[in-house]
């Protein structure tokens, strides 16, 4: 009986736990799905008003141009969300070394057949689509096989060869080759989000931080190396030093956002994107949300991307196993890393890189990309445990 | 399982160190936009207001001169100017070519400026708007054309000498044009707005546009198929009599209203070059520049034209009578002892009779009639030679008229203290000068009951809101009514059996005075060639009309008022009475 009754209880009492997992799990899944939400609509009103005068200029009538290419990446978006939403993320653990491999090619085939636009080649053009770019996926990738090699490896961690070997070995490649395009915004993104994975597997502390000080010794140099870097760290110190050129952008975001002020002039009221701004659309939108929205509209998309980065823990935290917290943190990383990296380039705090605010800027890979990993991120959170008190 | 569920505790630290520091770093951003768009707002958003304000001046419609009919003298269109951006131009020579061929413009010229170094240079300016797009059309690198007022007179010269004209930039350089310029122009608007770096205006932008004001419109006293007849008349006078000019003004008695203002040789305001095509190989180019407007600027002595003011004073002093008999006119008269012992005109105070005559007694109404210079200075030694001086003044001579013109002459009066004979001189039009319009005004008074009117051009000025500016003009009794019918009686004995004989004009009593006035030469002294005036009123019971001509060194064979201006006034004069249908004189 008494056995009975403690079993019977055991089952209640797991059956309950189950539940309330499930409503913690659910809960963490909602504010996923509405901060991406809020952010991609934001981002379609103000890809609206930021890109139209460019799309008159550039179709001759068609002030929507942009905003219906954006539709199209919402509508990949949302596919790649949804079905990344429903696919177990164990999968990720078998699919991560091929697609890591797959995703090397592609970087290779860029090297050899890849779109140049810009100084940059980085797309590869795909028939009946718009071009694809293939340090997109990588980002991804990345994610998954760091994931998976550190997760096969924890035991060994705490041996350095078994522990940098891996890292070195899929970082320098993919390094190596978006290096070359170049594509430096981009590769910072990829190396926090493998910063964060090997953060959240079991690789000690020690190892962790000496990493932390390649990455930044590497970076250093990097940013420096090179003509075209270098002339944006310049416009980065002083943009002042030449107003119409180097310094140019970020000064005419600084007018965007000043001429926002508190409250902002209203949507659809940029001036900036009237030709001042390049890339208002794009990787410069942060200073049209804030021209027309104002320090209220800036911060409350700072807020979101907080919150979503406190999400995207919490579905870490409560991953079931190491290599779906690994690659939990290693998203919201890679995705807060980004924002943080593209607002900082407008507001002059860092270098700008030319990369993306992520749901928000126009760019429907980018677009698809991020809602997909937030898929995977939703069915992490599905799949979320209890830790310990 | 249950080891997977006892996670060391490290990792959840760790990630809530990444965790820490994200969310620092977003703070740091948070910090860094109030910074921005708080601290720095108001510096940075007024920088940013900088570089799209701009600010344009908006020219305002010139307005448009009307005759007394309401037909247009002078208007504003839209026209293309056409220019070209030498850094682009790719074949120059092919350009200039082509452009000189339509256009008619230079092509060397056109050449050079199409090599220069500068970015920006006229092709041709304010064509017509067919020509232009035929030269757009033909897709010449480098050739642009923007739009552009251009001034256009539809009457051609016919109204040359009252329009006047506007430089290419629109303003006004002479006439009406010049006189009313201020008004005619109208406000310039502004418009500040925000625009893009290409120049599209931000249309959220502040933008603050204030329209220009459009100019007046400018009616006009003259009638323009008067106008056109006087001017030909002028222009034949010219051919017939091989003046250097010919002036004519036709004054509304009544009003002042100056209703024809012509000259010969004209001058087209559109291309403001001189219509003559003697002066295609003039000598002296300047004499071929029929811009100035004699009957306005310029003064000649006018003889004759003078001794009705003489006679009118002396009536309406009472000194005289018409019927009264001057003893013993002579026709030669010494005012300085021996002063024409040397036969010779010249020397002052001696004083001829254009012909010669016996010494015989004159009534003052033969005297006028027979234009004697001796009779005239006679009748004038009735009065006190201040009395005569203030006649003169009264008549308007030595000041000007106050019309509405530029540079009016002010005409010459010379009573020093010390001239004896100045009076005398002045008695029958020598050694002062008139401009024809001061003459004519003189003569409009005694038409006008001796009433004495400022002759004016404007009428009215009306802006688009319907505000009226009127004409100013003063009014002054010069003479009695009483001493004007006399006058006029005596001015229509000339034209009917005097020296005006030529002036006539079928079916109507015409009253005037010839004037005939040795010009100066440049060594001071009289030359054969003179200026010959008629100046006369009609019909002569009831004046309308005063109409004077000058004739500017007409062949000697045409050398006196009667012979080349009187023709030329009957022409004229019966035009006007024509034009205005005054019923002819039924006793004739």
């Amino acid at each position: 009986m008494t056995a009975n009754i403690t079993s019977l209880s055991k089952v209640r009492n797991a059956a309950r736990e189950k539940i309330a997992r499930q409503q913690v799990n659910d809960r963490t899944t909602t504010i996923l799905l509405v901060l991406v939400v809020v952010l991609v609509v934001v981002g379609l009103g103000v890809t609206m008003s930021a890109s139209s005068a460019v799309a008159i200029r550039d179709t001759g009538s068609d002030q929507y141009h942009f905003v219906k290419r954006q539709l199209i990446g919402v509508g990949l978006g949302t596919l790649a969300l949804l079905v990344a939403s429903r696919v177990p993320y164990k999968w990720y653990r078998k699919l991560a070394l091929p697609a890591f491999l797959l995703t090397v090619g592609l970087l290779v085939a860029v090297e050899f057949v890849g779109i140049t636009e810009g100084g940059a080649t980085r797309w590869l053009s795909v028939p009946g689509l718009t071009s694809f770019q293939p340090s997109e996926l990588a980002k991804v990738t990345v994610v998954f096989v760091l994931a998976f090699l550190l997760e096969r490896k924890h035991k060994l961690l705490t041996r350095f060869g078994h522990f940098v070997v891996p890292v070195a070995a899929t970082l320098g490649v993919v390094g190596l080759l978006i290096i070359r395009q170049p594509d430096l915004g981009t590769l910072i993104i990829i190396a926090a989000a493998a910063m964060a994975v090997i953060l959240a597997s079991d690789t000690p502390m020690k190892f962790v931080l000496l990493l932390g000080l390649i990455a930044v010794l590497a970076a250093t140099v990097l940013a420096f190396d090179g003509n075209y870097r270098e002339t944006r760290i310049d416009a980065f110190l002083n943009p002042y030093a030449d107003p119409s050129g180097d310094g140019y952008q970020v000064i005419q975001g600084y007018y965007a956002l000043g001429n926002g002020g508190v409250f902002g002039v209203g949507l659809g009221a940029s001036r900036a994107r009237w030709f001042y701004l390049p890339n208002a659309h794009t990787d410069f939108i942060f200073a049209i949300i804030g021209e027309e929205t104002g320090l209220i509209g800036g911060l409350t998309v700072i807020s979101l991307f907080i919150a979503l980065a406190i999400a995207g823990f919490v579905v870490a935290a409560r991953a079931p196993d190491r290599f779906g917290r690994m690659v939990a943190a290693g998203i919201t990383v890679w995705l807060s890393f980004q924002a943080l990296v593209n607002i900082g380039g407008v507001l002059g705090v860092i270098p700008i890189t030319g990369i993306a605010l992520p749901f928000v800027s126009f760019g429907s890979t980018a677009l698809a990309v991020s809602m997909g990993a937030v898929g995977i991120l939703v069915n992490i959170a599905q799949s979320g445990v209890d830790r310990e008190r | 399982m249950a080891s997977i569920k006892k996670r060391p505790s490290s990792s959840t630290v760790r990630l809530g160190l990444i965790v820490f520091i994200v969310v620092a770093a977003w703070i740091g951003m948070g910090y860094r936009l109030f910074d921005i768009q708080v601290v720095k707002a108001e510096e940075l958003a007024e920088q940013g207001l900088n570089q799209r304000l701009e600010t344009r001046e908006m020219a305002p419609q010139r307005g448009k001169i009307y005759d007394r009919n309401g037909d247009l003298l002078a208007l504003t269109v839209e026209s293309q100017s056409l220019f070209a951006d030498p850094s682009q131009v790719s074949e120059p020579l092919w350009v200039a070519q082509q452009i000189g061929t339509l256009l008619g413009v230079d092509s060397d010229s056109l050449f050079e400026r199409l090599t220069s170094d500068k970015r920006f240079v006229w092709i041709k300016r304010q064509v017509d708007g067919v020509l232009a797009e035929q030269v757009l059309d033909l897709e010449m690198d480098g050739v642009y054309s923007l739009p552009e007022p251009k001034r256009v007179y539809p009457a051609g010269p016919v109204a040359a000498h009252v329009t006047g004209f506007v430089n290419i930039d629109g303003d006004g350089q002479e006439g009406m044009e010049l006189v009313y310029d201020t008004q005619l122009r109208g406000v310039p608007g502004t418009a500040v707005y925000e625009r893009s770096p290409n120049g599209i205006v931000i249309l959220q932008g502040d933008n603050n546009i204030v329209p220009a004001d459009p100019g007046m419109d400018l009616n006009t006293t003259i009638d323009l198929p008067l106008q056109y007849q006087a001017q030909q008349s002028c222009v034949d006078a010219v051919d017939r009599t091989g003046a250097d000019s010919c002036w004519a003004v036709v004054l509304s008695v009544e009003t002042g209203e100056i209703l024809a203002m012509v000259g010969a040789p004209v001058f087209d305001p559109q291309t403001r070059q001189t219509v003559d095509p003697r002066c295609d190989d003039a000598e002296d180019p300047a004499t071929c520049r029929a811009f100035s407007n004699f009957v306005v600027r310029g003064i000649f002595e006018p003889g004759s034209t003078q001794k009705m003011i003489t006679v009118a004073a002396a009536l309406e002093e009472g000194k005289v009578q018409v019927g009264t008999t001057i003893p013993e006119v002579a026709d030669e008269l010494e005012l300085l002892e021996d002063a024409c012992r040397s036969g010779d005109d010249d020397v002052h105070g001696c004083y001829r009779d254009f012909h010669e005559h016996e010494t015989q007694d004159m009534t003052v109404a033969e005297i006028f009639t027979r234009s004697s210079n001796i009779g005239t200075i006679r009748v004038a030694e009735t009065l006190d030679q201040d009395v005569l001086v203030d006649y003169i003044e009264a008549f308007g001579l030595g000041s000007r008229t106050g019309v509405d013109y530029t540079v009016e002459a002010e005409g010459l009066l010379r009573f020093d203290a010390g001239c004896q004979t100045c009076w005398a001189s002045a008695a029958i039009g020598y050694s002062v000068a008139a401009s024809p319009l001061q003459m004519a005004a003189a003569y409009a008074a005694i038409g006008n009951d001796g009433v004495w009117t400022t002759p004016h051009i404007m009428s009215t000025m009306v802006d688009p809101n319907g505000n009226t500016e009127v004409a100013g003009i003063e009014t002054k009794q010069v003479v009695s009514i009483g001493t004007s019918i006399l006058v006029r009686e005596l001015l229509a004995s000339v034209v009917e059996e005097g020296t005006g004989t030529n002036a006539a004009v079928d079916g109507y009593r015409v009253g005037g005075k010839t004037g005939t006035a040795n010009k100066l030469g440049p060594d001071g002294r009289y030359t054969e060639e003179t200026r010959a005036s008629f100046v006369g009123m009609a019909p002569i019971d009831d004046p309308q009309v005063v109409v004077a001509v000058v004739i500017d060194s007409p062949d000697f064979d045409y050398r006196t008022g009667g012979l080349s201006a009187a023709p030329v006034f009957s022409e004229i004069m019966e035009q006007a009475l024509h034009r205005f249908g005054v019923s002819p004189d039924v006793n004739r």
